[in-house]
């Protein structure tokens, strides 16, 4: 029987996002000023899609549909909910700058479409569909990047984001169609049999490599990561906000589940592979982001220095740590979502560039308050959020008996205090210097202000957040 | 003499390597997105000749080919717009020229 | 310690003053000077239940005998590791931990009634009230923790807090480098104090204060890992207590208002680092030789900063030093293995350094907002309470008989005695000398001879709600020490103090710890050291002051590198500062002038291959795509590798084609 009401139980969150996906588009044709309207639709959407996400974690849903090809557990529920969450947030921050383009409809379908996209990705079990709902997450994002007519850069960034992008996807492609005709399956389970062995078939493991570096890019870990200060720079705040977080998660979250459950018998290889990605993503990361003058680009290195970080925890999947290296990813990218928004959407509120900070916490205290979390917490300061994500990762790291692995854990600590003179750029000029003029309040920031504030309570807050989280994390059912 | 799977693999990586070579050095946008498209349908190609020669894979490749052909000309659809768009600011799609950002 | 109620009023010691922050941050613009009562109140409130928690544990309340079982301990589950094991979250009151709360909570209580004359008229009243607040909070937080993991958690709330004290004055440039260096330092050492708590982690599978010694004592841990990792605990104490080689962001961190320098100095930052290595006393025990380098540290510390505090010009900066000087002390006491001295000497220099802040801050309330000394001079006359206070604390300070510094030092040094370490002993008996030297000649400078500056001769004494709080300081610092009159002395009193903080019986066994004996020509001895300081500083200062301009004129090398601390900061930034620096301008140059300077560099291999690179770039966002193919030869190669020694050796490789394709683009 393919289909039955489970089916559609464990697909709610899916088609709520596609219901209002079109409901946005419907209205934006009815209603062709409204964009208060629309992005509140949207925001309404992915609460919906929280709720329900919510709703299937805590009522314990397990489900495998279409031939075992895509499952509903708490690991796919938990991605779910960062990407609903990280895209409510990112909605209302949309509102304010989609008012002006006037396209307001076309940019909330862009990001519903992607959150869809993200959603079916972390439940994916079938290397064909990760592809497909890869691509419906990605290729919205390319038009994403190039939305704001009203710059150069950003036309220029969407370029360099989808012809790289394109050529990234074609080797991630051929990589699956070599595991495929390696292992005669894209099931995931069917995958594991030709993985098993410890001693893959040369196409299966030239397959491998050409996922891994698919996936490398879509993550942007170094040498893959020349789109992201470019993309980043070029993209409207609240799409580099939400592009960096929400599909970042979900492919971070596939990755895992296909390395996991697809390959385990080659984990020698790729945590080796992750290892050096990670030490090299580190270090690539935190040099460029130190030399920047402009805030968004440095957030875009920043968030490659942390993909390395997160690469870290996948080096840790060995030995005995390998449950608290899957909890390490999760823990991650919830703790990274809500720092890292907060941190794009104040650029929004203040300015990209580091000037426009100076002497904040005169003109704009609450604001320059939440920046400063915001900071700390991607410096990894505890009880912050940043905080939580490093310690289950240098735990995963420090127990998983892999002399590189323990190199990776030892880069990862010396870049977090690396890291620290960028960061606290921002927060000096925001103390020490002398206001600059214009950096009041304009009119319309109100559902902006509303996200930052509450992404910087959860940063503040989330040492008890953590213990939900921990809990589900540990029951995740993923190992 | 039988063409076995191994020709139409190594014809597909060919294709795959005059693709990736034609997006590195050609200049016009455009042209680079027909290497793209190269690149991708030279995927297709091992899809279905695996699919075609491998029994246990049920010809299920064949399936996911129609799939792969139609996300390649969303991409390319979405990226021509881009072009577009770029041209329109800059009046060039030279991409040697669209520099701006770097560091 | 288990009724429910009992458990909230243990938490609201703490919770109290996070309480205060909060009001005073969402309604400090409605509070303004009402801030002061929100704060002083809460904190009162605190010390009260303190005085409990310190009854309940000495056992005076019903249902608790006393003993060394009788500590306050519950806890929360907080974090579910899965297999790993877990987290909690709770509260260990043990004897120490109860005087310790009551230090913490005395101290800010006082230091907010002074504020509230201090920072009279200050437009950000009610901020530096909430600043106050969540700091001692966060310190009390520390104070409790039962485990690491929470200790960690505050210790580094106490640190960011602390940042917010640093740049309280925003409006001072000085301010920013002083706050950007305190930083730095301190996210080393925390780094360090971070790498040693997840190797006690991983070896012992618990963060419990406890659960680490008895694991450690049960042999989980080998010895050379226990020393790494205590010294790793020790690195980061150092950071945040200022001592050698981690002291260096001190001495320019006093940008902030100075009644927060007395609660950074005596009960809060500073402090944190000695309390955490008397806190994890049980662990440092197993180490001989951690116990070792913490006493080397302790009295290098102590000496080394005495000598710095004698050439300074600004009162501020000689109280500052002395806190260094101080901490040394304690670190040698409990290096020693006199856990009793050297937590005694700390409960006795919270009292008489928070006096010696509120003083300077007196004073510099009185000249007009400067603490250099060179406007100060004949204030002997014209502000009395300051001046006698200022007498006691430096006598205190000193160790000059019966004042209470005497009390805790004399033990100290005779324990470095004691334990057979001459040097170490040599040293601290120095330091007597010295510190007598400094802190006298500052208080000769400032109070006696004729008025420097327009200012100091119009001061008038400070008002009412600032000489309260000093009166009581000044007071408490002359008796205080008497609680702990040792045995030997002869007195008919008790040694109430040694009785009720006493290191653990796993210590002591540990140490073979014998109980000291009072010596009075030890005594004697350190007495008179200080009072020949005392009489230096009196004759450079007032009677032959063309005494200290001919030394300073004969040796004027000496005189910079004590005025310069020692060099330090010179010799940090050769070493650490420029090559960052250096490495930084290398980064920025790669972006400005393209690869080929770096190129030419490295040498000629590169250079072809680089050149070769070059043909294949047509233009930028192609050389992105060039980087994903090469990427995927990378990964390539690393999958085919499979050993792992190739791939360590291959990130290098790595590293250089990965920045040269990045720098092209």
């Amino acid at each position: 029987m393919p289909y039955s009401a489970e089916t559609f139980v464990g697909l709610i969150p899916e088609i709520i996002a596609a219901i209002f996906l079109l409901l946005v588009l419907m209205v934006g044709v009815f209603a062709e000023r409204a964009a208060g309207l629309v992005s509140g639709i949207t925001a309404l959407g992915t609460v919906l899609i929280f709720a329900s996400s919510a709703w299937l974690l805590a009522s314990g849903f397990h489900g495998s549909f279409f031939g075992g090809g895509y499952v509903v557990d708490g690991f796919a529920l938990y991605f779910k909910l960062v990407v609903a969450g990280s895209a409510f947030f990112a909605s209302l921050a949309a509102t304010r700058w989609a008012q002006g383009t006037g396209d307001a409809t076309e940019y909330l379908t862009l990001i519903l479409s992607v959150v869809l996209g993200a959603l079916l990705l972390v439940s994916m079990r079938d290397l064909f569909g990760v592809f497909l709902a890869l691509e419906l997450a990605t290729i919205p994002s390319y038009a994403m990047v190039a939305f704001d007519r009203s710059r150069r850069e950003s036309a220029e960034g969407g370029m360099k984001y989808i012809i790289t992008g394109a050529v990234a996807s074609s080797v991630l492609l051929y990589g699956i169609v070599l595991i495929y005709g390696a292992s005669s399956s894209a099931n995931l389970s069917g995958v594991a049999k030709a993985f098993s062995s410890g001693h893959a078939s040369p196409v299966a493991l030239l397959g491998l490599i050409l996922l891994l570096s698919g996936f490398a890019f879509k993550v942007s870990a170094a040498p893959f990561h020349f789109w992201t200060p470019d993309a980043y720079q070029g993209a409207p705040t609240s799409a580099a906000a939400f592009l960096s977080v929400a599909p970042k998660a979900a492919t971070f979250a596939i990755l895992l589940r296909i390395l996991v459950e697809g390959m385990p018998g080659e984990a020698r290889v790729w945590t080796a592979i992750a290892a050096v990605l990670a030490i090299v993503t580190m270090f690539t990361g935190n040099l460029f982001a130190l030399r920047q003058s402009n805030v968004r680009r440095m957030l875009a290195y920043s968030s490659v220095a942390h993909s390395g970080y997160v690469l870290t925890a996948f080096a840790a999947l060995q030995g005995g740590a390998k449950a608290e290296a899957v909890q390490a990813v999760m823990i991650y990218s919830a703790a990274y979502a809500a720092m890292n928004l907060g941190a794009f959407l104040v650029i929004d509120l203040v300015g990209e560039d580091t000037k426009s900070f100076n002497g904040l916490i005169r003109t704009r205290p609450m604001v320059a308050a939440s920046m400063f979390l915001f900071m700390a917490a991607l410096v990894g300061i505890p009880p912050l959020s940043g905080f939580w994500g490093k310690l289950w990762i240098i735990i995963a790291g420090t127990g998983s008996g892999s002399i590189l692995t323990y190199v990776t854990v030892g880069v990862l600590v010396v870049n977090t205090v690396l890291s620290v003179p960028y960061y606290f750029g921002i927060v000096r000029n925001m103390i020490f210097e002398e206001p600059v003029a214009g950096t009041g309040e304009t009119k319309g920031e109100g559902p902006l202000k509303f996200s930052v504030y509450a992404l910087a309570i959860i940063t503040v807050l989330f040492f008890i957040i953590i213990i939900p989280l921990a809990a589900v994390a540990g029951s995740s059912g993923l190992l | 003499m039988s063409v076995t799977l191994v020709w139409y693999l190594i014809v597909a990586a060919m294709m795959f390597a005059i693709g990736a070579w034609g997006a590195m050095i050609r200049r016009n946008a455009v042209v680079v997105f027909m290497c793209v498209e190269l690149m991708i349908n030279a995927v297709n190609l091992t899809l279905v000749a695996f699919s075609d020669y491998l029994p246990k894979a049920h010809g299920a490749g064949t399936g996911y080919a129609v799939l792969v052909i139609a996300i390649a000309a969303a991409e390319v659809a979405v990226g021509l717009a881009i072009v577009l768009a770029v041209f329109r600011t800059r009046r060039t799609v030279n991409i040697d020229e669209i520099n701006s950002m770097k560091g | 310690m288990n009724t429910v109620s009992s458990q909230l009023i243990i938490a609201a010691i703490v919770g109290l003053p996070f309480m205060a922050f909060l009001i005073c941050v969402l309604f400090g613009r409605r509070l303004k000077e009402n801030a002061q009562y929100v704060g002083t109140f809460c904190v009162l409130i605190s010390l009260v239940f303190s005085c409990f928690a310190l009854a309940y544990v000495a056992g005076l309340l019903p249902g608790n005998v006393p003993g060394e079982g009788s500590s306050i301990q519950f806890s929360v589950h907080w974090i579910d590791l899965g297999p790993g094991g877990s987290f909690s979250m709770g509260v260990d009151i043990d004897h120490w931990a109860a005087v310790m709360l009551i230090i913490v909570c005395f101290v800010s209580l006082m230091v907010q009634i002074f504020s509230g004359g201090y920072m009279e008229g200050h437009p950000r009243f009610a901020w530096y009230y909430a600043v106050v607040s969540i700091f001692t909070g966060s310190m009390l937080g520390l104070v409790v923790s039962p485990n690491f993991i929470q200790a960690y958690f505050f210790w580094e709330l106490v640190g960011g807090t602390s940042y917010l004290i640093h740049g309280f004055y925003f409006e001072k440039p000085a301010a920013t480098y002083a706050a950007e260096k305190a930083f730095i330092v301190n996210r080393v050492a925390d780094a360090a104090l971070f790498i040693g708590i997840i190797i006690f982690w991983r070896e012992t599978g618990t963060t419990s204060f406890s659960g680490i010694a008895s694991a450690a004592h049960a042999g989980f841990i080998g010895s050379t890992t226990l020393t790494a990792a205590s010294l790793f605990v020790f690195l980061g104490a150092t950071g945040k207590s200022a001592q050698f080689p981690l002291h260096v962001w001190l001495s320019n961190a006093m940008q902030g208002p100075t009644p927060l320098s007395a609660l950074i100095h005596a009960a809060a930052m500073i402090v944190s680092g000695v309390y955490l290595v008397s806190r994890t006393y049980n662990i440092f025990v197993q180490s001989p030789t951690a116990m070792e380098v913490v006493a080397i540290v302790g009295a290098f510390t102590a000496f080394m900063s005495a000598t710095m505090a004698i050439a300074q010009k600004d009162i501020k900066q000689i109280i500052a030093y002395s806190t260094i000087s101080q901490f040394g002390y304690v670190m040698l006491g409990l290096g020693e293995g006199a856990f009793t001295a050297g937590v005694f000497h700390i409960y006795n220099h919270a009292l008489f350094k928070s006096l010696l802040f509120l003083l300077a801050a007196s004073l510099g309330y009185a000249v007009g907002g400067s603490s250099d000394m060179g406007v100060m001079g004949g204030l002997k006359k014209r502000m009395p309470v300051t001046y006698w206070a200022f007498v006691i604390a430096g006598l205190s300070l000193a160790g000059i008989f019966p004042f209470s510094g005497f009390w805790s030092k004399d033990a100290i040094i005779a324990a470095a005695y004691d334990e057979g370490h001459y040097v170490l002993f040599a040293l601290a008996l120095f330091t007597v000398f010295l510190t007598a030297l400094y802190i006298f000649r500052g208080i000769f400078i400032c109070f006696w001879g004729e008025p420097r500056s327009e200012e100091a001769r119009k001061a008038v004494e400070v008002p009412s709600i600032m000489t309260v709080p000093m009166i009581i300081l000044a007071f408490l610092s002359i008796v205080s020490g008497w609680v702990g009159i040792p045995k030997g002395f002869g007195l008919p009193i008790k040694d109430v103090f040694g009785d009720f903080v006493q290191p653990s019986s796993f210590a002591q066994k540990t140490l073979h710890a014998t109980p000291q004996n009072f010596s009075f020509v030890m005594a004697g001895i350190s007495v008179l050291f200080g009072v020949i300081g005392i009489w230096l500083a009196y004759t450079v200062v007032v009677a032959r002051p063309q005494w200290a301009t001919a030394v300073g004129r004969t040796f004027p090398r000496v005189h910079a590198f004590l005025l310069n601390g020692w060099y330090f900061d010179l010799v940090y930034d050769r070493l650490f500062v420029r090559p960052a620096k250096a490495l930084g301008g290398a980064v920025r140059d790669f972006d400005l002038r393209g690869f080929g300077g770096l190129v030419s560099g490295i040498g000629g291999a590169v250079s072809w291959s680089g050149e070769r690179l070059r043909a294949l770039q047509t233009g930028g966002v192609q050389n992105y795509a060039f980087a994903v193919l090469l990427g995927a030869l990378i990964i390539a190669i690393i999958a085919s590798a499979q050993y792992s020694f190739l791939v360590v050796a291959l990130v290098v490789a790595f590293s250089v084609v990965a920045a040269a394709v990045g720098a092209r683009l």
